[in-house]
């Protein structure tokens, strides 16, 4: 919930690929819909966490009072009589083309691959890049805001962004929990761990991790 | 300096200020805009504060150093008065002729004065410099008058009677209609009218509010905010103080540029005085009002200056944008209702309530009223920063105020809004400038950039350099945004490097209505506006980039 | 070694059970002669050897590995290791490309448990290559201090390799062409490059770097006083970075971990900030990235 606690939630209408549905003022499109059983893609999205909206997967297109636009589900908060479409020519085009952009990037994620097939994605469509993060901030946002510890963070901006683990925090923490090793769709989160333990990790860390 | 308490004791101090002023003892303004200070106009000062001296008329002239005088072109730049005669080009060695002849021999020099280049007429008073004539200079007229390091100049030209006359005659609901009857809209970019984006943060719950300037003045080629927030730093102040009077915010921030120490420097000094005066900080004016103003530096990059992302730095957070589907003038910094407005935007404030709406919206179009800066830049005569109203046609600034095309060449297009806009080609300049017009051309206004393109100018080449510029200021989060540029800045590299495809140009607008559509926030959502307008008035200068690489033999298959 | 004494390469042979360690008991039992330099593991399948194995047999004194498994397709298990020592060796050549050894010290074969001739041939061909190449390092014109510490680069870094070969560099079919396309391919090569020689090279610089800092001072108090003037609070953090930046010129990681401590301010942000662009420097002027 991103306008954190109402006084008092009151019932509102919407409608979603036209079946009616009843949530609670200040839930946005995505939960209303997860609370009706209807299915938008996500990426970046996780239930422990802030809605993020980065990864533009579950965009949907809304029509309030005669304005169609297209916003992102999870962030998008619902109002009375709020007309939602998880399905359309622009909402299925602009679903391919961002798989398409992640493809060029981790090909071989599973979560992409089931989502191309649905969205008849290329993952050939775009020259392969090589680094195969796909920045959902997954990781990050569940070390920030579950366990708290922020060990692993974004560095740069724009094209060259990345994650990057902390290597003072991280050698202390990750390697009793590496509960946000599941979460990433490509495994890059492995990868940048193992080479920040391996280069930037002190020796002392890492006898002790040895020893546990 | 005793603090002010009351409306009377500002007028009272103000006619002190004035009568202790003699309307005809001589002036002299040197420029310290920007682009006079890269001319090297500190050896003028020195020289100017030396030849005073020397002939010890330190009471009988004034000696200003002001902020910019807008014709960057002809700098550095000198104004006498009271005979307004304009020096243009002035050297260290012009100035002990310039004293004894002009300041104290009241001759003008004619080498000095300005000369145009082709018919040789010349112009010594600036109201007759062509560059001058036809603009209207209500917000920026006053630099040559100020020296912003000083309040008194300030109140001397009718500084801070605005805020007297809200604080003491007006509601602060009165002050808003004021503002909205004015139909003021936002001069940053957007074009939204302030008074509404006002009354949302007024309306929105919650005791704290805040008030902001923007100025951090990202737009490649736009340089007048800070030729207006560094010459006269006060009247920007003084918007903002109303401002925050009329939607009930006690804390105001500044937001600028981490590498402008000059702007920095006459920020403070002016926050600093007007605190002093009782103009700023507890009870102001004794009218119980209380209002403090905090400044904040940005990072550097151009996305920080987008509204959401330059909250989030404001609260000391990494300049990232969030989508605005809560507008953030009902939940801002900390989630408070914040209202943004421009540096020009809030520099329009004074004027309004001093003068009226009525007054103020005889000027300019139907939708856009007032008067808008605009920054001269790229293959024109006279580059700088003037002040026309709504409605000049393109032309009129381009050969008008602008002086035409440096050697003779002709006009191709002019572009607006820097690498979130687009270009008016020359067929379309007798377009006025109007927020709605030219967006419907496809070039919105934006801050009021206008670099001007000769016919020697390659279209495509100007696309890839404003995509770059983007694809390092953007943030990254959204991939959309990010990948969406790096993959239209691929394809322009190649097409620039002749490696042009076939299928090029489609495949760019494919990327641009989705970079266009599900990018998190503008940046990302116009990035390809420059391009689409490319494309829409000069497609064929993509078409024979990449036809050249397709042999004959391939196309005729 | 002292001149007079002919070179005699030392080579560890990793055989698969099934087929290869077959046939060089075939060629033994069938008198083919061949040299003797070659030391001998039996694994159970090529695919379990791993870039680690190879890398320690470097550093312990071998001059070449010598890798031996199944003819492709015909592996013994269903998972096909084979082409998991095939796309594993690709990368490890390029690996030992990059730190200055020669790739053919590397050598696989697929020898069925038939092909005892075979196996002769190759290693009659083998030796003598390795022979010609000279001592590890010695043939490529590197001392042992400069090599050893090479090859622990690459060590080092090999978790990493084998999840970036595993989750990135996967061929979508296991045929012979796919391999052989994918691994010989320009995008591998760049692929490659961005992904693990950037990251060797940054290894090897940092801890040249490590091994020769001259630490560059940086007032302590000013540090304090501008951290003190914004009253420790979270909220000034940009300030701050911006204030220290502007006093120092560069802001060295020590100065990054006092701000985090005393604004309370977790690091992770801190970072993102003084990357986010070129107005912070985290390394000295003048230095080089």
């Amino acid at each position: 919930m991103i306008m954190g606690k109402q006084k008092k939630q009151s019932e509102l209408i919407i409608k979603i690929d036209g079946k009616e549905v009843k949530a609670a003022e200040g839930m946005t499109v995505l939960e209303a819909a997860q609370s009706a059983d209807i299915f938008i893609p996500t990426l970046c999205f996780h239930e422990k966490l802030e809605p993020y909206g980065a990864c533009r997967i579950c965009t949907v297109e809304i029509d309030l009072s005669g304005w169609t636009k297209l916003v992102a589900a999870c962030l998008y908060p619902i109002e009375q009589n709020l007309v939602v479409k998880t399905r359309s020519e622009m909402v299925d085009k602009i679903r391919k083309m961002i798989l398409e952009f992640l493809l060029a990037h981790a090909p071989n994620s599973a979560q992409l691959q089931d989502l191309a097939q649905e969205y008849g994605a290329d993952k050939d469509r775009f020259e392969k890049e090589s680094s195969f993060c796909v920045l959902c901030g997954l990781c990050v946002r569940y070390c920030a805001e579950v366990k708290k510890k922020n060990a692993v963070g974004f560095v740069d901006c724009g094209a060259r962004r990345e994650i990057r683990f902390i290597p003072e925090i991280a050698s202390k923490e990750c390697n009793s929990c590496k509960e946000c090793f599941p979460l990433c769709p490509t495994s890059y989160l492995q990868a940048a761990f193992v080479l920040t333990e391996s280069l930037a990790f002190s020796k002392d860390s890492s006898q002790t991790a040895l020893k546990k | 300096m005793p603090r002010l308490n009351s409306a009377a004791e500002l007028e009272k101090l103000r006619k002190g200020i004035l009568s202790g002023r003699d309307p005809v003892k001589p002036s002299i303004a040197i420029c310290a805009g920007m682009d006079c200070l890269d001319r090297d106009n500190g050896r003028i000062i020195a020289a100017f504060e030396a030849e005073v001296d020397k002939k010890n008329l330190k009471a009988k002239v004034d000696l200003r150093v002001t902020g910019c005088h807008g014709y960057c072109e002809k700098g550095p730049m000198v104004v006498i008065y009271p005979e307004e005669i304009c020096y243009v080009e002035v050297t260290p060695t012009d100035v002990p002729e310039i004293v004894l002849r002009t300041v104290l021999g009241k001759k003008v020099i004619d080498r000095l004065i300005y000369a145009d280049l082709d018919t040789g007429e010349k112009a010594a008073h600036l109201p007759d410099i062509p560059f001058y004539k036809s603009q209207r200079r209500h917000l920026i007229g006053n630099n040559t008058k100020i020296d912003p390091q000083s309040i008194d100049d300030y109140l001397a030209v009718g500084g801070y009677s605005a805020l007297s006359k809200s604080l003491f005659e007006m509601s602060p609901e009165e002050v808003l209609e004021e503002i909205k009857k004015a139909e003021l809209r936002g001069r940053g970019g957007g074009g939204f009218p302030a008074g509404w984006k006002w009354k949302t943060a007024r309306d929105a719950p919650g005791k704290e509010k805040y008030v902001i300037v923007n100025a951090h003045e990202g737009e490649l080629g736009a340089f007048m905010d800070r030729a207006i927030f560094t010459g006269n730093p006060h009247s920007v102040l003084e918007g903002l103080i109303i401002g925050a009077y009329a939607i009930g915010s006690h804390q105001g921030f500044i937001y600028t540029r981490h590498d402008a120490p000059r702007l920095k420097n006459n920020i403070d000094m002016a926050l600093g005085k007007a605190e002093e005066y009782g103009l700023l900080g507890e009870n102001i004016l004794g009218s119980g009002f209380d209002f403090h103003v905090e400044v904040h530096l940005d990072i550097g990059i151009f996305v920080s200056g987008e509204s959401s992302a330059l909250m989030r730095s404001i609260e000391g957070n990494i300049p990232e944008p969030r989508p605005k589907y809560i507008r953030t003038s009902v939940s801002g910094i900390w989630g408070k209702p914040s209202d943004l407005n421009n540096v020009e935007t809030w520099a329009n404030v004074p004027l309004i309530i001093n003068k009226g709406s009525e007054w103020y919206t005889s000027t300019g179009t139907e939708g856009s009223k007032g008067t808008k800066l605009v920054s001269l830049s790229g293959n024109i005569v006279n580059k700088g920063v003037a002040e026309v109203p709504f409605g000049t046609t393109i032309k009129e600034i381009v050969y008008g105020i602008g002086g035409g095309i440096p050697e003779g060449k002709k006009l191709k297009a002019v572009h607006f809004g820097g690498p979130m806009g687009g270009s008016i080609p020359e067929s379309l300049i007798d377009t006025p400038l109007d927020f709605d017009e030219l967006a419907k051309l496809g070039a919105p206004i934006g801050a009021g950039s206008m670099l001007v393109l000769d016919e020697d100018t390659d279209m495509v080449d100007v696309t890839r350099y404003f995509l770059k510029f983007l694809s390092d200021e953007s943030c990254g989060k959204c991939a959309p945004c990010r990948e969406g540029i790096r993959q239209m800045l691929k394809i322009l590299n190649n097409i620039c490097d002749g490696k042009g495809k076939e299928g090029d140009i489609e495949r760019l607008e494919e990327i641009s209505e989705v970079t266009g559509t599900a990018s998190l926030c503008a940046l990302g959502k116009t990035a390809a506006d420059p391009l689409l307008s490319m494309l829409r008035y000069f497609r064929d200068e993509y078409e024979t980039k990449i036809d050249k690489v397709i042999s004959p033999a391939e196309k005729r298959e | 070694m002292a001149a007079g004494h002919t070179f005699e390469p030392r080579i560890l042979g990793f055989l698969c059970n099934w087929c290869c360690y077959a046939g060089a008991d075939l060629a033994g039992v069938s008198r083919f002669q061949y040299p003797p330099n070659m030391r001998v593991i039996r694994l159970m399948c090529s695919g379990r050897v791993d870039p680690a194995h190879i890398f320690r047999a470097f550093s312990t004194g071998q001059d070449a590995v010598f890798i031996g498994g199944c003819h492709l397709n015909d592996c013994h298990y269903v998972t096909h290791g084979n082409y998991d020592a095939l796309g594993m060796v690709y990368v490890c050549k390029k690996l030992m490309e990059h730190i200055g050894l020669n790739p053919e010290r590397l050598r696989l074969e697929w020898v069925s448990a038939g092909e005892g001739i075979r196996f002769a041939n190759i290693m009659n061909e083998f030796v003598p290559r390795i022979e010609n190449l000279g001592p590890l390092g010695k043939g490529e014109g590197l001392d042992g201090q400069e090599l050893k510490f090479k090859i622990e680069a690459v060590t080092k870094l090999i978790p990493y390799v084998k999840l970036v070969l595993s989750e990135r560099l996967r061929v979508p079919m296991r045929t012979e062409e796919a391999y052989t396309e994918f691994f010989t391919g320009e995008e591998f090569s760049r692929l490659f490059d961005e992904l693990i020689g950037d990251k060797l090279v940054l290894y090897q610089q940092s801890s040249a770097k490590d091994r020769d800092t001259k630490k560059v001072a940086v007032d302590k108090d000013k540090v304090d006083k501008i951290i003190n003037k914004h009253k420790g609070e979270a909220r000034s953090l940009i300030q701050v970075l911006l204030e220290i930046q502007q006093e120092n010129h560069w802001i060295p990681h020590a100065v990054l971990e006092k701000v985090s401590m005393k604004l309370d301010v977790p690091l992770s942000r801190i970072m993102h900030i003084v990357t986010f662009h070129e107005t912070f420097s985290l390394i000295p002027k003048g230095s080089e990235k």
